[in-house]
């Protein structure tokens, strides 16, 4: 990531998918604080709380409970504080009616998730290197 | 023949005849008329004109001897004088009238009278008169005397006689002449008379044929006309003439002919309709404009329960319920009562459902339709009732039904999303743990250690695999993309850049592929699995893959062959069923989800779906896609 200093946010309710994406970023050297929330409104709530560093890049599942993901991106992107933070769309879901209400709510990126954990290290892989190279504002 | 003449020409030969024979009768009369004028003109003027003539000659011979003897008898010189001048004046005169008279036509007889007068009369001047006049113009008396006793007297007795004679003749002649022409007058006025009794005669005759010919037959008419219209029907009809009586006799016998036809159609058409009626499944009940019920027929009663004499005369509200006689039921009434409001009402004509109550009290559902029918003043309404309980009852089956398959078919949408997260979530999670394990802890494990993670990976993707498949065919109908018009040669250029086939295979177009109305993933999907199929499988060192198309009827008949191994036949049907392989996955991975993919494509979108195989050699897959929506759409195509 382009800056270090500042926290990823993972919205996952998986355990294990936690698990692989830490392992992941561990793996690739990923440095940033990782923040993780089991469901949309906890996260919400965290970013809305000013003291706490805004995160330079949400990865966002959107099968979960309480508040799901699209769910989540309609308050996230609806917020001007927050709607800047790239969101990356890490999820099973291959359908249609999922990609383009993600896209809708301005997502910066889809990944589906592949089964193969060699596969998952070189997703997030790319995002870390894409993010490096992206200019922020 | 005169049978066949029509009553106009009769009537009208009748009138010439007649005509021609009032005026040949009245030429007849004309020259009888004339003629008998005339016989009368002759009968004056050969006759009575004559008569009169010898008669002054008569007369004048009379006074001529009366004249001479007076002056002999007073031989005055002034009576000699005026005497002699009245004797010569009258021999003058009988000389006139004589020649008149025969210059009047003369019978033989009169002319050998005439003759006779003639001499004497000439010989009675000569020697007689003359001398004698002359000797007392000389005053010789005595000579005058002696030739009036010598030569006067001898011939005076036969001039008068023959005179006489004349006149006799004359007399009798014109007296015969004259009943001659009283006879002629009698007989032309007999045959006048005649003729008109004959006229008289022919006008009976003639009236006595007309009535025959005429008025009996059409009494005839007239009767028959007034026994078809009483309804008698077999009457005899005898056409005996061809004329305007045997005519209308014809057309009377036509009308009463087609009068029998039409009332024998009627009547099989009335039977018809009772039978139709008898034995239709819906029941027909007829109401007068009261709701009283008139007629019932056997399904109705059957429908009802009633028996006929039960319910015929009852009012028609004993068939509905009581409840529904509060709002639905004054509506059937209102069927009945005035058409305005009933034309309102959905009910006339239009089936509606109302509830029926049967005798035994039940009510059920049935289907109403009444119709308004007018008979002169009457109206009458029929109303047509059909028994729908089983029906309804049908109908709640059906509709649970669909309701179980409407649920079941969500279930299984669902189940697709469960497949997709639930499932595949705790696989992710097995093969990051599997591979966490063979990672962190490959110094632990021992060779075969290692082998069995390998394969627990292996089967973790495999399992992926099906998944996705599974979620693949159940998207297709299922998640719906817009239709466009798509162009096959293009998609099948993406696909082959897509699946890079490898250096030894060559994938050829060998016609220009045309533009479908579709989904552009679907038609992607098809070229994709037909190809990789043909690429995973290739078993020959340069494979050889052609992509055709061909216009057949409504359809596009494409076609991708390959010189792979080829299928047997008795392969064909099981390849296209899901989860089918031919070949075991650890040798070649396929999910058995692809071709299976494919027939559904092709068959949502109305195609089909064959192959044609020689195992060893090669197969030509061949799928068809209906052309008519192309050229429908080709604009939509191109704007997209």
């Amino acid at each position: 990531m382009k800056i270090t200093n500042k926290p990823i946010l993972l919205v996952e309710d998986d355990q294990v998918d936690t698990m692989t994406v830490k392992r992941a970023l561990k793996e690739i050297h990923v440095t940033n604080p990782l923040v993780h929330f089991e469901n949309g409104e906890e996260a919400v709530h965290y970013l809305r709380t000013p003291e706490r560093d805004k995160p330079c890049i949400i990865l966002l599942d959107l099968n979960m409970p309480i508040m799901n993901g699209i769910e989540f991106l309609q308050v996230v992107k609806h917020d001007d504080q927050l709607r800047r933070i790239p969101v990356v769309v890490l999820t099973t879901s291959e359908e249609q009616q999922d990609k383009v209400n993600s896209f809708n709510l301005g997502v910066a990126g889809y990944m589906a998730k592949p089964v193969d954990y060699r596969q998952f290290v070189e997703v997030m892989r790319s995002i870390d290197a894409y993010w490096t190279i992206s200019e922020m504002p | 023949m005169f049978k066949n003449l029509t009553i106009k020409s009769r009537l009208i030969f009748i009138l010439s005849f007649l005509v021609a024979f009032l005026l040949g009768i009245q030429m007849f009369a004309l020259f009888g008329m004339s003629s008998a004028i005339d016989g009368l003109k002759t009968v004056y003027q050969d006759r009575v004109i004559p008569l009169k003539q010898v008669g002054r000659i008569e007369s004048l011979l009379l006074h001529n001897r009366v004249v001479f003897t007076a002056t002999l008898l007073t031989p005055s010189p002034e009576v000699i004088e005026k005497n002699t001048a009245i004797i010569e004046k009258n021999i003058d005169e009988i000389t006139r009238a004589w020649v008149a008279y025969t210059m009047t036509y003369l019978t033989p007889e009169e002319n050998r009278l005439a003759a006779n007068f003639a001499d004497y009369h000439r010989a009675f001047i000569i020697e007689g008169m003359n001398p004698a006049v002359d000797a007392l113009r000389a005053n010789e008396i005595e000579e005058a005397h002696r030739i009036l006793i010598e030569k006067i007297r001898p011939l005076y007795q036969p001039v008068d006689d023959s005179i006489r004679k004349l006149i006799a003749l004359q007399l009798s002649e014109t007296r015969q002449e004259y009943n001659q022409e009283q006879d002629r007058y009698w007989t032309i006025r007999n045959i006048f008379i005649a003729s008109i009794i004959v006229v008289l005669v022919l006008v009976a005759l003639f009236s006595f044929i007309i009535l025959s010919a005429i008025f009996r037959p059409l009494e005839g008419v007239v009767k028959i006309a007034r026994g078809v219209a009483a309804g008698n029907f077999s009457q005899d009809f005898e056409i005996r003439s061809s004329d305007e009586i045997g005519q209308l006799m014809r057309a009377l016998k036509d009308m009463r002919d087609s009068l029998v036809e039409t009332i024998g159609q009627v009547r099989a058409s009335e039977a018809h309709t009772l039978a139709l009626l008898s034995n239709m499944i819906d029941g027909v009940a007829s109401i007068d404009e009261k709701g009283v019920i008139q007629t019932f027929n056997p399904a109705a009663k059957r429908i009802f329960g009633y028996a006929e004499s039960e319910i015929i005369g009852q009012n028609v509200s004993v068939l509905f319920p009581a409840h529904e006689q509060g709002q639905g039921q004054s509506q059937h009434l209102d069927y009945f009562k005035s058409y305005p409001t009933v034309k309102k009402l959905k009910g006339l004509g239009i089936p509606s459902e109302v509830m029926g109550v049967r005798k035994d009290g039940t009510v059920f559902p049935m289907d109403l339709a009444v119709v308004e029918m007018h008979d002169g003043d009457q109206t009458m309404f029929v109303s047509i009732m059909r028994d729908i309980s089983e029906r309804k009852l049908a109908e709640e089956q059906k509709t649970r039904l669909m309701d179980e398959l409407e649920s079941a078919n969500d279930e299984l949408r669902s189940f697709a999303y469960v497949v997709s997260h639930d499932l595949k979530a705790p696989l992710r999670a097995i093969g990051a743990l599997a591979d966490w394990l063979s990672t962190d802890y490959a110094a632990k494990f021992d060779e075969e250690g290692r082998e069995h993670m390998r394969l627990l990976v292996n089967r973790v993707h495999r399992m992926g695999n099906l998944i996705d498949g599974i979620l693949e065919y159940s998207r297709v109908g299922r998640v719906k993309e817009d239709l466009v018009g798509v162009d096959v040669g293009q998609v099948v250029h993406e696909v082959i850049d897509l699946i890079a086939p490898p250096a030894n295979v060559t994938i050829s177009v060998e016609n220009p592929l045309p533009t479908v109305v579709a989904e552009p993933t679907r038609i992607q999907q098809i070229f994709q699995n037909l190809l990789s199929n043909a690429i995973k499988y290739m078993d020959k060192p340069r494979g050889e893959i052609r992509i055709g198309c061909a216009a057949e009827g409504e359809q596009w008949k494409f076609s991708v062959s390959d010189n792979g191994p080829g299928i047997e036949p008795r392969h064909f049907d099981k390849i296209f069923q899901l989860f089918q392989t031919l070949a075991p996955r650890d040798r070649i991975e396929s999910t058995g989800v692809g071709l299976a993919l494919v027939k559904k494509i092709v068959e949502m979108y109305g195609g089909r779906i064959w192959l044609e195989s020689i195992p060893g050699v090669g197969s030509i897959f061949y799928f068809t896609l209906p052309r008519t929506t192309v050229i429908a759409n080709t604009t939509i195509g191109k704007e997209t």
